[in-house]
């Protein structure tokens, strides 16, 4: 039996500019200083938190995605600054070049964030093997698993915003014990 | 949990490509000499080869000095391969710009098939501390059962983009890096590939599971009063069973940023006191390495500590009064026991973990 029971499922895939409205749906304001891959990606894993009927009262959350073409995404930005208009880029684009960013983003908006772990183009056994042996040391109750795409300006006919969310709980007979949880 | 054990080490970067060279570097507290030039700006960078060469060739001289120590072919075929990289392969990026694609998504498998090393596994990615989350996968995997040996990489190479976002954000020294020194003014980044061969059978280094943090502060910072740094110290003494007092000697993240060296040694307080560890930074001679630099500075250490002695502090001559920390100058004998490492980074990542030398 398995540790973990997945408790919501969110598929997303929108364009460029549905992408915008959906970000405001899911974060008032959106994220200031944020690559519009980070929007997405935060949007998305708070919407499939906020799937939830009735959220936890004190939940230990732990994130683990895969960010597929953010880095790419994002970095093409900067290095157009760079390549081509011959300037530094601005200091919060290169920041938001990075993918872990989204999970400081993150932490404010999904109760309970502890750990973020950011992968790239790894999705296939994250779940079966790797989160198995995260989990074993974190009291964590609920794991978010997201791989998430975001189109680059080269990519034929890529604007295509698409992620796909699970949310799982962790079963009772699954934590860890005192000696485990750092 | 199943102890895990450093079965062998790997290290390119700029203080050498060896060990010996690594430890002399360390020993003579040896300054990287080059620059580097972004829009008519000169830094100081740390190249571990020529500057010149392409990243390619940077890459392929890099994965071939740290193959030379880590003996693949005995690499089980069902071990894992964990690769952490902040900037992964946006040099070539920037060699064919603009690129048809962004080939950003398979590093992994191309560091693989340059090691000749195709292994299940995946790619970190967290800024400053993406080879120590590489580092923890590793561990746990082992910890729990789900691999009998592990391959973890850190690999960071001199491109453009990333000098200049941190020249972008003034956190660049023009001069060099001064760990704790009164006179520290910035960053001296630098280029390194790092590995280690993690194993569940005994070998003389133990290491055990580090402690990872968000802080959401700020993306480039971490809590002022160091209290976030202090958590992630405590949390790796406890997976080790150890107490502050049982640390000799602790690798600091250290950079000579002006305001991150403080916040670290109010961290260094909270943990440890008056009674502190012998400190000891090696960013000023490797250059601050980025998504590497966990590895690089791991390896680097353990290079000299099988030596029987650990580094001084390149670059540190004088104590800032506000910090209150002399690190060490001169180097220290040593021949075994626990050894504390610090690393921070943007996006409010924090680790720490402790080695044991058995």
């Amino acid at each position: 039996m398995s540790d973990w029971r997945p408790i919501a499922e969110l598929h997303l895939d929108l364009s460029r500019d549905e992408l915008r409205a959906y970000v405001r749906t899911q974060i008032a304001g959106g994220l200031r200083r944020a690559g519009i891959s980070a929007e997405f990606t935060v949007a998305g894993a708070v919407a499939c938190w906020h799937q939830l009927e009735r959220e936890p009262a004190s939940p230990c959350l732990g994130l683990i995605w895969t960010s597929h073409t953010f880095a790419g995404t994002e970095n093409a930005a900067c290095l157009r600054e760079l390549a081509e208009d011959q300037s530094l880029p601005m200091p919060f684009q290169f920041i938001a070049s990075a993918p872990h960013t989204a999970a400081l983003h993150a932490t404010g908006l999904l109760p309970g964030l502890t750990h973020a772990t950011t992968l790239l183009h790894s999705g296939q056994e994250v779940e079966a093997i790797l989160l198995p042996a995260l989990a074993r040391r974190r009291p964590w109750t609920h794991v978010l698993l997201g791989e998430v795409w975001t189109p680059h300006p080269w990519q034929e006919g890529g604007d295509r915003f698409q992620a796909d969310w699970r949310l799982l709980m962790r079963t009772a007979s699954a934590f860890p014990t005192s000696d485990q949880v750092s | 949990m199943r102890p895990v054990f450093i079965s062998h080490l790997g290290l390119w970067c700029a203080a050498g490509a060896s060990a010996e060279g690594v430890r002399e570097a360390l020993a003579q507290r040896r300054v990287p000499a080059g620059r580097l030039e972004i829009l008519n700006q000169s830094f100081p960078y740390a190249y571990a080869t020529s500057p010149g060469l392409p990243w390619q060739a940077r890459l392929s001289e890099g994965l071939g000095a740290v193959a030379a120590t880590l003996d693949l072919p005995s690499l089980a075929p069902e071990a894992l391969f964990l690769l952490g990289s902040s900037s992964m392969q946006i040099g070539t990026v920037e060699a064919t710009w603009p690129p048809s694609a962004l080939p950003m998504e398979n590093f992994r498998e191309r560091v693989g098939d340059v090691l000749g090393v195709q292994r299940r596994g995946w790619l970190f990615t967290s800024a400053c501390t993406s080879a120590v989350q590489a580092l923890d996968a590793g561990v746990a995997l082992i910890e729990t059962g789900g691999a009998e040996e592990v391959l973890v990489l850190g690999v960071e190479l001199l491109n453009r983009s990333t000098p200049a976002g941190f020249s972008a954000l003034q956190l660049l020294s023009f001069t060099d890096a001064r760990p704790l020194d009164q006179a520290r003014s910035g960053l001296v980044l630098g280029e390194a590939v790092a590995a280690v061969r993690l194993s569940a059978k005994p070998s003389p280094w133990r290491i055990h599971a580090p402690a990872l943090a968000l802080d959401a502060t700020s993306p480039t910072g971490h809590a002022a009063d160091g209290s976030s740094i202090a958590q992630v110290m405590r949390g790796a003494l406890d997976h080790a069973g150890l107490a502050p007092s049982d640390i000799p000697a602790l690798k600091l993240q250290a950079s000579g940023a002006p305001a991150t060296d403080a916040v670290e040694a109010r961290a260094l307080r909270l943990v440890f006191g008056e009674t502190l560890p012998a400190l000891f930074s090696i960013k000023a001679s490797l250059g601050h390495t980025l998504g590497a630099c966990g590895l690089a500075e791991l390896v680097a250490v353990l290079q000299c500590a099988q030596d029987g002695w650990l580094p001084p502090t390149t670059g540190f001559d004088n104590p800032d009064p506000e910090l209150g920390l002399r690190p060490l100058q001169a180097v220290m004998p040593w021949e075994k026991g626990p050894i504390l490492f610090n690393i921070q980074g943007f996006g409010g990542s924090l680790a720490a973990w402790v080695v044991e030398g058995l």
